[in-house]
């Protein structure tokens, strides 16, 4: 593989970008004026919705609010103004505002639904979310998108939707790992407001720690993120939650085969004070097992609680909490090749926040505190004595500032982490035995953004990332941009990562779930340089066409050596991956109908280096496919509203991904000297071909829903029906190449399911 | 629940799609264990000084599973310029419970000679290593010298191509305990080769150190009396060289990385032991710290 030649003249040019963005900061005029806009029916923040300041109709100043509700106006001259409010689907505010010289303003808005125009609507016209939305690598996800994806629980889940994005890969419906544009799961970052959540998704591969209930807003990069987030190489699903009503109380209650759920919200204090409460416990051995016929031993849930309060008109207090469990006996999949198949592989992850918003009154800034604790247990083997043992405890606190200066956006943060990583092996393991390790990072990053008035927007980031147990100091140089020119849309992104906090997973399969968590084996910190360019157009506002190309550079991995023994344990190698990519997303909507077709072309390789692979292969290092490079992936997802019913189908294409062959078994001894063949027994060897050289076959699976809602006096209920797979596709979830030990996917499922409500 | 794949080349639309639906549904099959034309893997070696010989066998087989204990359905032999030898299959059970298959017979190559040893199965797929005999070579053992603390004496291989694992093997005994010991020391770092000479210099009073590390005998203190000392190494040809020098299991382990068989795997060598014994004067030994009297 090349080196990265042309890397530090990459770097000198986004910091040269950065410079002349930060330079215009002296040039900020001081009235401002500030507030949330919430929803005046729960209290809940609204995002995106617009507030203008005009002056004899002329518009002197805009902006659109952030996730928390938050705007901000400025750089404009002394005066009486009309400030307006709107967001579609809400009454929209007219108030006057008399701003003086230097003033800072703060005023909090509420807005009233106006619920006819749309509750009949499926989606909105002309939205900011949705599949083909390509703003450089972002895509944001509302509980409304999650909505119209086939689903087996009437609740819906985060997974079905992320499953949905082309370049995303999961392994199916059972394992829980999500691999995005190339990279493996431990290099993903997953944030629940702030707090990292590690093993985020269910062994159930239809569910996730986040069901669509608790939602405000997902926003998943799949490369190209800023100088906000650190500390992974690979993608960000960064999950924002509701923060419960603040007016009344509501609630719902679930059952369907593959999960039950409740949920509660409500006023503490009225208009102050919320609270957002979910819990959900699978129940396959009641419902799912019966309507698949074949044992279904997962068992998984997840318990949230959130609680917000508006502390005063300029400060928000929340406190977070999430616990999931997961255990499955899943066969030969998941454990130790030889080993007891009723082995189980197990995860649990706990997460506890707190999040501190504040508009200091003397001062134009948005600050945001956050400390967090998270921890995740793993183990792999007899449920009472487990062969592998996992658990890390990581302590994160962030402080971020916005400065707003009119067009231009300062934000700035520091972060700490501390880690304690515990792992217990039973045995060598990807170079490690057992240990325990305390790590520290520390940083801070700094990343002004600009929106101008021709539609050009552009955020250019700097982070600096320490890592003291490997005494190394990364500058992170980050640039965004779009160019909005009405019905069409350019982005870009680029963006240098680091991340020394690794997880160690058998890579040999891809559905292997058992990671131990470690910092990094060699000197060599795992990085990455993503490149993404995209285009998209908007037709009339109903149809969205978007194209979108990525690379992903990534140096410093490590992969398992190459071994003939046949065990599970193994060595590891360096390598460096390259990853190139396009999808193509189109998405259709009318006012009852909603179609998006995605493609994914993805082409991802790995170089591996081993001393002895020049002796083996005549080369110092080889090229191959890893096993989650899915060259190809296909979307096609439709819904449809008539009569009040809500009809949706969702139809999934994934070629084949790379798998090792073998020409056969035999057995080794080891000639070092004129050995007994009586009494030396020789150990079994795989006779492998090149690495990675055979294709599994492809996966594809048709699901489809029904759902209806009856509105009742206290509340509604909703029914649904739907079949997972239905044309019972045989999809290959793991192969066992030893013992050609076959495991599918689920197969044809019928799904029942009922939801009461009240208050929603 | 798993179907088997239709295929139609039907030209009515609506057959057409059914049959896709059909098809879409039945499981597609995944062949991880490609077809491969070799039969078997050999390990072992030909012994010129010896009346029996022995070859592991391992079938390339399609799954890793344990070995079938039943015989193996192949013939083994060895083939040489005064005709061929049929070896018998032994299936043995190992001490780790594992089961393998050991082809012996009685057969004494000669020196400086090639044999071949084939493998077939009934349906003639066979697997074949030529294997080439080492010429005799000589083993000479010098006079013991030394001063106290400091004995040793030369040991010299002439005329080898190659020569394994030199070791000394010291036969003791102490009044202390009612054991015999015999404690092989390896000096296969200790070989200098010029040619086809090996010259190995035994170093006694450094391997009385591990005599006594063996032993669990304490010097100064418990007499340790040699009554055998036997140089012994195998004496090879040069086909018995490892690739980069080293004897690396996770190196060695590669399908193909070591190996001399045709149409199969393995290695298959062709040596034998050359040994000689001597018991120094007892004021030698004394020298190197026994108690010999």
């Amino acid at each position: 593989m090349k080196p990265l030649y042309g890397y530090i003249s990459a770097r000198a040019a986004l910091c040269t970008v950065f410079l002349a963005l930060i330079l215009p900061v002296g040039m900020v005029e001081a009235q401002v004026v500030r507030g949330f806009i919430t929803d005046l029916a729960d209290g809940e923040p609204l995002e995106g919705a617009t507030v203008v300041l005009r002056q004899d109709t002329s518009l002197v100043a805009g902006s659109a609010t952030d996730r928390d509700g938050f705007f901000a106006l400025s750089r404009f001259p002394v005066g009486t103004y009309q400030l307006t409010v709107t967001f579609i689907g809400f009454e929209s505010v007219v108030d006057t505002v008399n701003v003086r010289t230097g003033e800072i303003l703060l005023r909090n808005y509420r807005l009233a639904s106006s619920r006819e125009a749309l509750d009949e609507l499926l989606v909105q016209g002309d939205r900011d979310t949705g599949l083909a939305r390509v703003d450089a690598g972002r895509i944001t996800i509302q509980p409304a998108d999650i909505a119209v994806v086939p689903s087996p629980d009437v609740s819906g889940d985060l997974i079905n939707y992320l499953s949905a994005i082309p370049g995303l890969v999961t392994v199916g419906d059972r394992g829980g790992q999500l691999f995005v544009r190339g990279g493996e799961p431990w290099q993903n970052l997953v944030l629940l407001d702030g707090m990292w959540v590690y093993q985020p998704f269910h062994v159930l591969g239809f569910f996730s720690a986040f069901p669509s209930d608790i939602l405000n807003q997902v926003d998943v990069y799949a490369g190209g993120y800023g100088a906000a987030y650190g500390g992974r190489i690979s993608s960000v699903i960064d999950v924002q939650s509701r923060s419960g009503n603040k007016r009344s109380y509501a609630g719902a209650a679930s059952a369907a085969p593959f999960v039950t759920s409740v949920l509660l919200e409500g006023p503490i204090v009225d208009d102050r004070v919320s609270f957002l409460a979910s819990a959900r416990r699978s129940v396959l051995n009641y419902g799912a097992e019966n309507l698949v016929g074949e044992p279904l031993p997962f068992d998984f849930g997840d318990t949230f609680l959130k609680v917000h309060a508006n502390v005063n008109s300029n400060s928000q207090l929340s406190i977070t909490a999430l616990r999931t469990y997961d255990e499955g006996q899943v066969g030969a999949a998941f454990q130790p090749r030889g080993s007891n198949s009723n082995d189980v592989a197990s995860w649990r992850n706990q997460a506890y926040g707190l999040r501190y918003l504040v508009l200091p009154r003397a001062f134009p800034v948005l600050a945001e505190f956050l400390v967090s604790y998270s921890r995740l247990q793993t183990a792999v083997g007899d449920p009472n004595n487990p062969a592998r043992t996992g658990r890390l405890g990581a302590v994160n606190t962030n402080a971020n500032v916005t400065h707003f200066a009119g067009d231009l956006e300062i934000s700035w943060g520091l972060f700490a982490r501390t880690l304690e990583l515990t792992t217990e092996l039973g045995g060598l393991f990807q170079n490690v035995f057992a240990q325990r390790e305390f790590l520290t990072e520390v940083g801070m990053f700094v990343e002004p953004s600009i929106r101008l008035d021709n539609g050009v927007e552009a955020s250019a980031g700097l982070r600096v990332h320490n890592f003291p147990s490997k005494s190394r100091v990364f500058v992170e140089p980050r640039l965004r941009a779009a160019w909005d020119r009405g019905v069409d849309r350019l982005s870009a992104a680029v963006g240098v990562y680091h991340q020394e906090v690794v997880g160690l997973t058998d890579q040999r399969d891809a559905a292997g779930v058992f990671t131990a968590w470690s910092a990094v084996p060699f000197a060599r910190v795992p990085s990455a340089l993503h490149l993404i360019a995209g285009y998209s157009r908007s037709i009339k506002g109903r149809v969205d066409v978007g194209v979108e190309a990525y690379h992903k550079r990534l140096d410093g991995l490590f992969v398992p050596e190459w071994t003939a023994f046949p065990r599970f344990t193994t060595n590891l190698q360096k390598a460096d991956g390259r990853i190139w990519g396009a999808d193509v997303r189109l998405e259709a909507r009318g006012q009852h109908f909603l179609g998006t077709i995605t493609y994914g072309l993805s082409a991802v390789r790995y170089r591996a280096q081993q001393e002895s692979l020049e002796l083996w292969y005549g080369e110092s290092a080889i090229d191959y496919r890893p096993a989650h490079d899915r060259r190809h992936q296909v979307n096609v997802l439709g819904a449809y509203q008539v009569s009040g019913f809500e009809i949706s189908a969702r139809w999934q294409f994934g070629s084949g991904l790379p798998y090792s062959r073998s020409l056969g078994f035999d057995g080794f001894v080891l000639m070092n000297e004129p050995v007994d063949v009586f009494g030396e027994p020789g150990s079994r060897r795989v006779i492998y071909e090149k690495p990675y050289t055979g294709t599994l076959p492809t996966y594809h699976r048709l699901d489809l829903s029904v759902e209806k809602r009856f509105v009742t006096r206290g509340g509604a209920l909703t029914v649904q029906a739907g079949v997972i797979n239905i044309y019972d596709r045989s999809n290959l979830f793991y192969l066992d190449t030893f013992t050609l030990t076959r495991v599918n996917q689920l197969p044809l499922i019928p799904t029942f399911g009922l939801k009461y409500g009240f208050g929603q | 629940m798993r179907r088997t794949c239709t295929r139609s080349n039907g030209s009515f639309l609506a057959m057409g799609l059914l049959l896709i639906l059909l098809a879409a549904g039945c499981e597609e099959a995944v062949a991880p264990v490609l077809e491969g034309e070799r039969p078997f893997s050999l390990y072992g070696y030909l012994d010129p000084g010896a009346d029996q010989q022995a070859i592991r066998v391992f079938p390339i087989e399609q799954l890793l599973a344990h070995t079938d204990p039943a015989p193996l359905d192949a013939t083994v032999q060895i083939s040489g310029p005064s005709g061929s030898t049929l070896l018998r299959d032994s299936v043995v059970t190992f001490w780790d419970g594992s089961v393998g298959h050991v082809y012996h017979g009685p057969f004494r190559p000669a020196f400086g000679t090639t044999y071949v040893v084939r493998a077939e199965e009934p349906e003639g797929r066979a697997t074949t290593v030529s294997v080439r005999m080492p010429q005799r070579a000589s083993l000479t053992l010098g006079d013991v010298e030394g001063v106290l603390g400091n004995v040793f004496f030369p040991v010299e291989f002439t005329g080898a191509e190659q020569v394994l694992r030199p070791r000394v093997i010291y036969s003791v005994e102490s009044t202390r305990a009612p054991f015999k010991w015999t404690i092989p020391v390896v000096y296969s770092n200790f070989v200098v080769r010029s040619g086809d000479r090996w010259r190995v210099l035994v170093n006694m009073s450094r391997d009385i150190g591990v005599i006594f590390s063996v032993t669990g005998l304490q010097p100064g203190t418990d007499p340790v009396i040699l009554t055998d000392l036997s140089v012994e190494a195998f004496i090879t040809t040069t086909e018995w060289t490892p690739p980069g020098g080293d004897y690396d299991p996770e190196l060695l382990v590669q399908p193909g990385t070591f190996s001399n068989v045709e149409n199969g795997f393995g290695f298959v060598g062709g040596g034998y032991f050359e040994t000689a014994h001597t018991l120094p004067p007892a004021e030698t030994l004394r020298l190197a710290g026994f108690s010999n009297q």
